[in-house]
């Protein structure tokens, strides 16, 4: 058993899934593929002990005279990383389960193209292997939103893609920058660039370098104008995929390859970072407010939620990086929540739009307090997930310095404020015309809402695991600091 | 050499057979010529051999590089068919004057006297000039044609300036007794000798379309027939960088502080320029011109470093940005065909209409923007790669910067081609395309992932 088969599976699956074209072939065959990468991810994460170093390691050399192999590698927070891909990679497809988009083998075998680029960029421990599976990722997204996307969507897939790959080419070339300072064999491996010594002016740009490429994809203000609108226009799978995976990517960039890289560099614009991250959060907060499409509103939301993690990385100590752990997964799966109950929405009454709805809850009362208990997930009610993942980021942030938690405890409170005014908006009232189009919730869409519950009331309340799980390795990378 | 040979038979063959009827019997003909030529190419691998007095060189450097001109006129060739199935009557010539200036491409690579490569550019350049004007009914190609002509022939006379300027400092054409000239002359070399340097780089920037001395090239492009301009954006591209590096490490490696400043600006306004002008294109042809003066802003760079890895980065970039490229102007060709069309919105649907033309036409552009796991991203990660070796970090800045925005252009032309349109006819490839095509792509893909094997030639 070695990491190589956490790549190869998707892919092959994505393969098969070109020679069919019957919806509910496809269907199945991608649920199944999905549950066999996710149980293979569980038994890796069973097997594995991670305090005795890396055991699942793969290494052939793929371009020698360059130094670029083909090396993977896990270690807790990979590991973690790859669990998050590929159970809400599977929450993702399952969502879809009552969705008939055309071409459906087209759709679903780029899906599961992404899923496997994203797994290669959490295993790869190679500078050139991350940054093509990093860049692997984001065409198929690219073509998905082209071809299936909502209004718009020519103008907004290029400006999405020209704001990514400007980020990721300036990161290629910090790391090309950073092979030549390698010492003796020169080489892209991760453990090579962990030895380099630069000096604390180079490294304040490489840090820049690294950095946009990251906050790009996160999107960490003042690189996300791209977001709201490909969030908004994006068919909802590939939303889900942006915002629950994707966007995990940069975090788990910033925390591999930036902070041991350039530690000095990031000591000196720590700060400055923090500061824009809860600008931005803010500043996402209260456009937020203002919003009338419900997808438009949980991008906003979902970038003030992801600001705060952002300051969380920053602040650089056990807390707050085991807070932005756990905030990672747990943010994947309440904005995946929020995004498929604002799909049903749309798909029910034809409109998006806030003001349009009302009394929702009338018709459907099970389905209207799924999305109650989503949304306190997401705001952060104690007992459930998201008060763990926030309150561990706050409190890091306060031992970093108070004022900062301070700002951030503002972004959770006017995330109360919006989130509970869609609430009231578009599920109390009286059932308008629209609204009245809502009838019954079919299973589907509540077997994919009920995991969700539960998984949202269960790290609320119990999320020793996890927090085990990330431990050693935030120790490790603490250390390396 | 036995592949020179080979290729002036094939071509005076190609004359002769122009009088009989048949069109593909010209197309075979050529075809086989090309392949014996490619293989003897290949047989020279290895070899190390001065000839004529050291007026030609062969050597591993000469060799790969005739082998990748001569692979991409095969390429040419094959997507060339069309002419035949069109019955252009002066085919016979088209295809002849094409390996004439194949064999001045040949000779270019493999000089070792700049005499030499006088004769190999005038070799490669006058057929050029004629075949520009070869649809001799339309003004645009005359236009073309004169245009090229009048500012080729000025360019020529700026190199042979600088030939002579260099031999009165020097006393000689030979390019490694320049190199040792400069060694042992070094506090007193003449003025004459660095104006020269000047002078001659002005001239073969003129060939390889490099800016401020681009301005034939959009108006070339769009107006000669698109088999020509494939002509002109791959094999000649490819045989003015083997060249320019060549004589600049040859003859002045050791001025290399001197010379680097001025390339260092010609490559910063290639690289700036071109990418802004490409913004603005509607028409597929214009667009490709300034594509193309901007991937030779990234071919400069790996000349301005001037290191050991050089080379192979040219090499690797002229070839993979040869593959891309001629799967786009066939594309146009076979549109322009069919609808008479090349501007951008013409191609909207284009891809809808005909999926699998779409999809390698999506490649194509992938790997000229420069996105794994294609040839192009290795070439542009190469050039970087050897630039910032040599220490030149802030025009490999630029260069990523000029990469973005030329996301814009070549991702504008993908947004079309997927663009939902119901006009679109569905237009049928014959078998010499899809070939072409196939291997094209196939090899597009194969240097993306195995891109180990053509960067260790050189």
């Amino acid at each position: 058993m070695n990491a190589l088969f956490l790549i190869v599976i998707p892919f092959i699956a994505s393969g098969l899934i070109l020679l069919f074209r019957k919806s509910i072939i496809v269907k199945c065959i991608s649920i199944a593929a999905s549950l066999i990468q996710l149980l293979l991810t569980l038994y890796v994460l069973i097997q594995t002990n991670f305090s005795q170093g890396n055991i699942l390691s793969f290494f052939i050399e793929w371009i020698p005279s360059l130094g670029i192999n083909f090396s993977l590698n896990v270690d807790g927070i990979s590991m973690f990383m790859l669990v998050l891909t590929n159970f809400l990679s599977l929450l993702i497809l399952v969502s879809g389960i009552n969705r008939e988009p055309k071409r459906i083998g087209m759709f679903y075998s780029m899906i599961f193209f992404t899923q496997a680029a994203m797994n290669g960029v959490f295993l790869s421990s190679n500078a050139i292997l991350f940054y093509i599976f990093w860049e692997l990722s984001l065409i198929p997204v690219y073509f998905m939103v082209l071809f299936w996307g909502g209004e718009r969507r020519q103008a907004i897939t290029l400006k999405f893609f020209i704001y990514t790959l400007l980020g990721s080419l300036f990161m290629l070339f910090a790391f090309i920058f950073l092979y030549w300072q390698t010492s003796g064999i020169h080489s892209f491996e991760i453990t090579d660039f962990y030895k380099i010594k630069i000096s604390p002016a180079v490294q304040n740009r490489l840090f820049w370098c690294l950095f946009i490429a990251f906050a790009i994809k996160i999107p960490l203000f003042p690189f996300h104008s791209w977001q709201p609108d490909t969030y908004t226009t994006a068919p909802t799978q590939v939303t889900m995929i942006l915002s629950g995976i994707m966007l995990k990517m940069g975090i788990y960039g910033i925390i591999r390859w930036l902070l041991p890289i350039v530690p000095q560099g990031v000591e000196h614009w720590s700060n400055t970072v923090i500061i824009l991250s809860i600008t931005g959060a803010l500043y996402a907060s209260v456009i937020a407010l203002k919003q009338n499409n419900i997808k438009t509103l949980l991008a906003w939301s979902s970038m003030a939620h992801v600001g705060i993690i952002g300051a969380g990385i920053f602040a650089r100590n056990l807390y707050s990086l085991q807070g932005v752990m756990l905030q990672m997964l747990f943010h994947g799966i309440n904005i995946i929540g929020l995004f498929l109950v604002a799909d049903t929405i749309e798909n029910r009454t034809g409109t998006r739009k806030i003001s349009e709805l009302g009394g929702i809850r009338n018709i459907s009362p099970f389905f209207s307090s799924t999305f109650l208990i989503i949304i306190l997930g997401s705001i952060a009610l104690p007992l459930t997930n998201g008060f763990i993942g926030e309150f561990l980021i706050l409190t890091g942030l306060f031992k970093y310095y108070s004022w900062y938690s301070i700002f951030a405890g503002l972004i959770v409170i006017t995330g109360a404020v919006y989130m509970l005014y869609i609430y009231q908006k578009v599920m109390l009232g009286q059932t308008n015309e629209l609204s009245d189009s809502f009838i019954k919730v079919p299973w589907a869409e509540n077997i994919v809402l009920i995991p969700v519950i539960i998984l949202i009331f269960l790290f609320g309340i119990y999320p020793i695991p996890l927090l085990n799980l990330t431990e050693i390795s935030v120790k490790g990378l603490l250390q390396m600091m | 050499m036995n592949s020179l040979i080979i290729l002036s038979i094939t071509g005076i063959t190609l004359l002769f057979a122009g009088l009989g009827k048949s069109k593909w019997v010209l197309f075979t003909i050529g075809i086989a010529g090309l392949i014996t030529a490619g293989i003897l190419t290949l047989a020279d691998w290895g070899k190390n051999e001065a000839l004529f007095n050291k007026m030609i060189i062969i050597d591993d450097y000469s060799t790969a590089f005739n082998f990748s001109i001569i692979f991409t006129t095969l390429m040419i060739f094959l997507i060339s068919s069309n002419y035949i199935r069109n019955a252009n009557k002066y085919l016979a010539e088209i295809y002849a004057l094409m390996i004439f200036a194949l064999i001045g491409g040949c000779i270019m690579t493999s000089f070792g006297n700049m005499v030499t490569l006088f004769m190999g550019i005038e070799t490669l350049s006058i057929p050029l000039y004629v075949l520009a004007g070869s649809r001799k009914t339309s003004i645009a190609s005359n236009e073309a044609s004169f245009k090229y002509f009048i500012l080729g022939s000025f360019a020529t006379a700026f190199f042979l300036l600088g030939v002579a300027l260099i031999y009165g400092a020097s006393g000689t054409f030979n390019t490694n007794e320049i190199s040792s000239y400069i060694l042992l002359h070094q506090t007193q070399i003449p003025k004459i000798f660095y104006t020269g340097i000047i002078i001659l780089i002005i001239g073969l920037c003129f060939k390889i379309a490099a800016i401020p001395f681009h301005f034939w090239s959009p108006d070339v492009y769009e107006g000669a027939p698109t088999l020509v301009t494939t002509f002109m954006a791959t094999v000649v591209k490819t045989a003015g960088f083997a060249a320019i590096f060549r004589l600049l490490q040859n003859a002045f490696s050791n001025l290399s502080v001197y010379w680097q400043t001025i390339l260092w600006i010609i490559t910063l306004l290639t690289l700036l320029i071109s990418a802004l002008a490409a913004l603005n294109q509607t028409g597929m042809k214009r667009l490709m011109a300034y594509s193309g003066i901007s991937n030779s802003g990234f071919i400069l760079l790996a000349v301005l470093a001037m290191n050991s890895m050089s080379p192979g980065a040219i090499l690797f970039y002229t070839f993979t940005y040869a593959l891309g490229t001629i799967i786009v102007f066939g594309m146009i060709m076979l549109h322009q065909e069919y609808t008479g069309s090349d501007s951008i919105l013409s191609f909207e649907g284009f891809g809808r209409a005909n999926p699998v033309s779409g999809i390698i036409f999506t490649l194509a552009l992938l790997s000229l923007t420069g996105i794994p796991v294609t040839g192009g991203f290795f070439a542009k990660y190469y050039i970087f790669l050897t630039a910032i070796h040599s220490n030149f970090i802030w025009i490999v800045v630029i260069g990523v910067i000029t990469t973005v925005i030329s996301i814009y252009y070549y991702f504008k032309i993908i947004n079309a081609l997927w663009k939902e349109n119901r006009c679109q006819k569905k237009i049928p490839l014959i078998i010499p395309f899809r070939t072409a095509f196939l291997i094209c792509s196939i090899l597009i893909i194969l240097t993306g992932i195995f891109p180990d094997y053509l960067i260790r030639l050189l």
